[in-house]
């Protein structure tokens, strides 16, 4: 699996370390690489230099018809070198570890084909470099181990410099990404704090342009795209206003001619037929306020009017309303009942269910309240048929015709109620819905966030 | 003697219906189909009641309701159409004593003028007269409030309010039994109607009403005058 960071600056500080470190990762290579050639080269030079240089001391000592110990011991005190000689096939060293069994036999032969020759070898973990030069005229041959390791931990020294380096400007980079990206989110920043205000309710605010010709044509159309909402929010509150306005009055008049027909003496007939028109009114009337309550929502000019609200007291007075017994209320919330909430919605959401329940569930047979996490829970159980596993989503739908039939001896329902308990708790940012409850019947269960 | 009423009504249908609703119950109505004509009207005799509409032809009904309380303590309900918009605050704030929001029943619309009207009487403790609390002395009696010597002018809602709390002190009114007792109201009403009146109570009678001394906000359950140790 790899790695993806999810945030643009740790992207960005990601991006800059991983190139920061290819960069000098290539530089060190390359630096490595020079320097060790160089010196080698140097070192290679000197040494060649310098066995030739011993190699002439021997020849002279073999000229000078010394015994062969003797010989390797002038050489010793006199070269201080670790070197070897074979005279007529027969080698002698300086130093007993380095023997002839070190020189590898490609060597031997170059230097008796083509005279003088070097190599690289490696004796007990330490670097040498082998010269060899026949000693002409002599049927000999010199060879000279030179250490390397001083170059070896030269180069190691300068290895181990490279690899800090390199890791510090990783480290470097990211930091350089990390703060660049800073600069580049700040701009980004100022546009989230507009948006917040604005879904805030503040829809005035703007972006100011500024003089960055790379950020002046996004903050443009921001303010553009923000002076559109503001214009569709402000005619969609305008309109909704004006209907609210338009359909209540005439509203208002109806229901007073009913009011004021009923309180008449009127024939049988007229009576029901006013008493026909009175329900139908109600019914308009309850059913005007909830779609335009609906359609507030949906405008997105409802907001939540939040207050601190004792859901425990507002619960008994919804069921006291409701006529429910207060001993099928049950509160688990101890000591603190107050929460943040808004009150006229809470009530519709508790009133809705409740009237739902009374509806079509036979009414409500216990009523709970819980608080999980920074959660209120609220349980609402009814003595109904429950409601079936495929209309549990759609029951919350506008207009939603269940499978249920519709009392007659009540106030037909607006088909909105469960709609509008949605939209109330969706306001809130919390959710709702339906299961079984534990002796049949139907279980709604409410869920708002509240601060721990 | 019966009620006079001022209905202030821009349609013509709802103005004349309102009117015979009223009558009915035995009161006396006067028209009036904006908001100038309303001001003209309550100039020229006393009322016991106003049904002002907020959205008139002219003068507003906020406008209207300034100018009445500017000389009036009358009782003052409005007539608003969409009961979450700003203006119910707003007429509250300017000092109505309620409201009432189309489309609404006409058995709701007396039970609001009724309670308004029956407030009038007042639920005046007989065996006190006045009360002092500090440096403030409301005259139960009288419907007087004096300040550091100085009379307080209240709107009769602000004084029933502040009477309530006076004569039960240390005591926590929740809005619901608050708007029951001193609104009258028998059925579910709108807190904001106690938070509103509370406030403008308070702009009154407090030195620093964000500091309130007098009655106090008991968070999440409603207000309280705390007993005085004197």
């Amino acid at each position: 699996m790899r790695f993806f960071p999810r945030g643009l600056r740790a992207r960005t500080a990601v991006f800059f370390a991983v190139l920061a470190l290819l960069l000098s990762l290539t530089l060190s290579a390359v630096t490595y690489e020079l320097t060790r050639g160089f010196l080698l080269g140097q070192r290679e030079t000197l040494a060649t230099r310098q066995a030739m240089g011993n190699a002439l001391v021997a020849k002279e000592l073999i000229a000078s018809n010394r015994t062969d110990d003797n010989i390797m011991a002038s050489l010793g005190s006199v070269t201080n070198a670790r070197a070897l000689l074979r005279v007529h096939g027969a080698w002698q060293s300086t130093v007993v570890d380095l023997n002839e069994s070190r020189i590898p036999q490609s060597l031997i032969d170059l230097v008796d084909t083509s005279g003088p020759a070097r190599q690289r070898v490696v004796v007990n973990n330490q670097p040498y470099l082998v010269v060899g030069a026949p000693l002409t005229g002599l049927d000999s041959a010199y060879f000279e181990f030179l250490s390397l390791a001083e170059y070896q931990h030269t180069l190691e020294t300068l290895s181990r410099v490279l690899v800090v380096a390199a890791a510090v400007t990783t480290v470097g980079g990211a930091v350089a990404g990390w703060l660049a990206s800073r600069l580049l989110m700040r701009p980004l920043a100022s546009v989230a704090g507009v948006a917040q205000a604005m879904s805030a309710g503040d829809l005035a605010q703007r972006l100011d342009v500024g003089h960055d010709p790379d950020l002046e044509p996004v903050a443009e159309s921001f303010n553009e795209m923000a002076s559109s909402l503001q214009q569709r929010i402000e005619r969609e509150q305008r309109f909704t206003a004006d209907v609210s306005h338009e359909l209540r009055t005439p509203l208002t008049a109806m229901i007073s001619a009913v009011g004021l027909a009923q309180r008449a003496e009127l024939p049988d007939r007229a009576k029901f037929a006013v008493d026909v028109i009175g329900d139908q009114v109600d019914h308009m009337r309850r059913l005007t306020l909830e779609l335009l309550e609906i359609s507030r929502i949906d405008a997105g000019v409802a907001d939540l009017d939040i207050d601190d609200v004792d859901v425990v007291e507002v619960t008994q007075q919804i069921l006291n309303a409701a006529g429910v017994p207060l001993d099928r209320f049950r509160s688990d919330l101890g000591a603190t009942t107050v929460f943040s909430l808004d009150r006229t919605r809470f009530e519709r959401i508790l009133a809705n269910i409740v009237e739902n329940a009374d509806r079509y569930g036979n009414g409500v047979t216990s009523v709970s309240l819980a608080r999980s996490h920074d959660e209120l829970v609220v349980v609402i159980d009814d003595g109904g048929p429950g409601v079936p596993p495929d209309e549990r989503i759609a029951i919350f739908g506008r207009f939603h015709r269940g499978s249920m039939e519709q009392p007659h001896d009540r106030p037909k329902g607006t088909g909105l109620g469960l709609s509008m308990v949605h939209e109330h708790v969706r306001l809130h940012g919390g959710s709702v819905y339906v299961t079984d409850a534990p002796d049949r019947g139907a279980r709604f269960v409410v869920k708002l966030p509240v601060q721990p | 003697m019966t009620d006079r009423i001022l209905l202030v009504e821009d349609d013509h249908a709802v103005r004349t219906l309102v009117r015979l609703l009223l009558e009915d119950d035995g009161f006396e109505v006067v028209e009036s189909a904006n908001g100038n004509n309303a001001v003209e009207e309550f100039g020229v005799r006393p009322f016991d009641l106003v049904l002002l509409d907020l959205r008139l032809p002219g003068l507003s009904g906020f406008d209207v309701c300034r100018q009445i309380r500017r000389h009036s303590d009358v009782p003052i309900i409005m007539v608003t159409a969409q009961n979450d918009s700003h203006d119910v605050v707003a007429g509250l704030e300017l000092g109505a004593d309620d409201y009432i929001t189309k489309p609404f029943h006409d058995r709701e619309l007396l039970a609001r003028v009724k309670a308004q009207l029956r407030r009038r009487q007042g639920n005046a403790d007989p065996e006190r007269s006045a009360v002092e609390i500090g440096d403030l002395i409301v005259k139960i009696d009288n419907g007087q409030v004096e300040k550091g010597g100085k009379a307080l002018p209240m709107t009769r809602t602000e004084f029933r309010l502040l009477c309530h709390f006076v004569t039960h002190p240390d005591r926590v009114w929740s809005r619901g039994q608050l708007l029951e007792q001193v609104w009258g109201y028998a059925y579910e009403g709108d807190g904001r109607v106690v938070d509103t009146h509370m406030a403008r109570l308070r702009a009154k009678i407090e030195d620093d009403p964000s500091q309130p001394e007098y009655i106090q906000t008991v968070r999440g359950l409603g207000y309280r005058l705390p007993k005085r140790s004197q």
